[in-house]
């Protein structure tokens, strides 16, 4: 792509923003109704460079809330999302990791010069162990995760708050899909906007 | 003995002064919930062995499913 369409992509962005975050990395933890939808926001808002975990294949049921299409059952997602984000931003790195995350290969799998995490999976326990190993392992880098984001609540219940510095937590903090409330489009892209809104904010050196 | 949990006093009994005691006495599920005493973060590992003292600040961060 050359340099006038590049300038043509970016145009419509706040002023000064493209350039800062066309320096970043972020490492996104899961590709499912969180991750996938964050990684084309943050590519649509110009990115620099991606890294993206997820050990999942595409099925049936994640269309109603993740970012892929029918042709792409049985896929792995990371993958998918690969080619997804190709067709929005040709140019964008991703680098993909088709891992199952735990606390023995977070070390191994999260670099520790990425410029912020974005965790996005779904189990519980999985959410707890990396917000603590980026406490406890990646002090400094800027963590954006997500709790309670089940049911068809309103979205003003989505708030983001910041319990430790470097920890930021977006959610109503309550609703669990286990609960057999659910999940419904509308209201996990609300909190994965949410959250690749609290990492642009945070990228540009701005209190989320 | 006083704790401040999640930015709240309360009271616990002396023979509760263990994480682990704490977070049974309040019904947290020890794997989904991240705790920090006094700003740090405790691996799971010590929950049995962390005595808490009068006045230690507590955040209990307890997650959900969903994703």
């Amino acid at each position: 792509m050359d340099g006038i369409e590049t300038q043509e992509r970016w145009a419509a962005n706040p002023p000064g923003l493209t350039a800062i975050l066309q320096g970043a990395t972020v490492f996104i933890a899961g590709a499912g109704g969180l991750g996938s939808n964050v990684a084309i926001m943050l590519a649509r808002a110009g990115i620099g460079r991606l890294i993206v975990a997820d050990f999942d294949r595409v099925s049936l049921s994640n269309l109603n809330r993740q970012a892929y299409t029918m042709n792409q059952i049985g896929c792995p997602k990371v993958t998918a999302l690969r080619d997804n984000l190709r067709e929005i931003v040709p140019e964008l790195p991703v680098e993909t990791r088709p891992l199952w995350l735990s606390e023995k290969n977070f070390a191994a799998a999260i670099p520790a010069d990425v410029n912020l995490i974005c965790e996005c999976f779904d189990v519980p326990e999985a959410k707890a162990a990396l917000v603590r190993f980026v406490l406890m392992q990646r002090r400094g880098i800027p963590l954006v995760a997500v709790s309670g984001i089940g049911g068809i609540g309103r979205l003003e219940e989505l708030r983001t708050v910041s319990p430790a510095p470097g920890l930021y937590l977006i959610g109503d903090g309550v609703s669990e899909i286990a609960d057999g409330c659910g999940t419904v489009a509308s209201r996990v892209m609300a909190a994965a906007a949410a959250q690749a809104h609290c990492a642009i904010r945070l990228l540009a050196g701005e209190k989320p | 003995m006083k704790l401040v949990i999640n930015g709240t006093e309360r009271e616990f009994p002396a023979a509760t002064a263990g994480l682990k005691e704490i977070l049974a006495a309040l019904k947290l599920n020890t794997r989904s919930t991240v705790c920090l005493v006094n700003g740090e973060a405790v691996p799971p590992e010590q929950y049995g062995t962390m005595v808490l003292a009068d006045n230690d600040k507590l955040d209990l961060l307890s997650f959900v499913g969903g994703g």
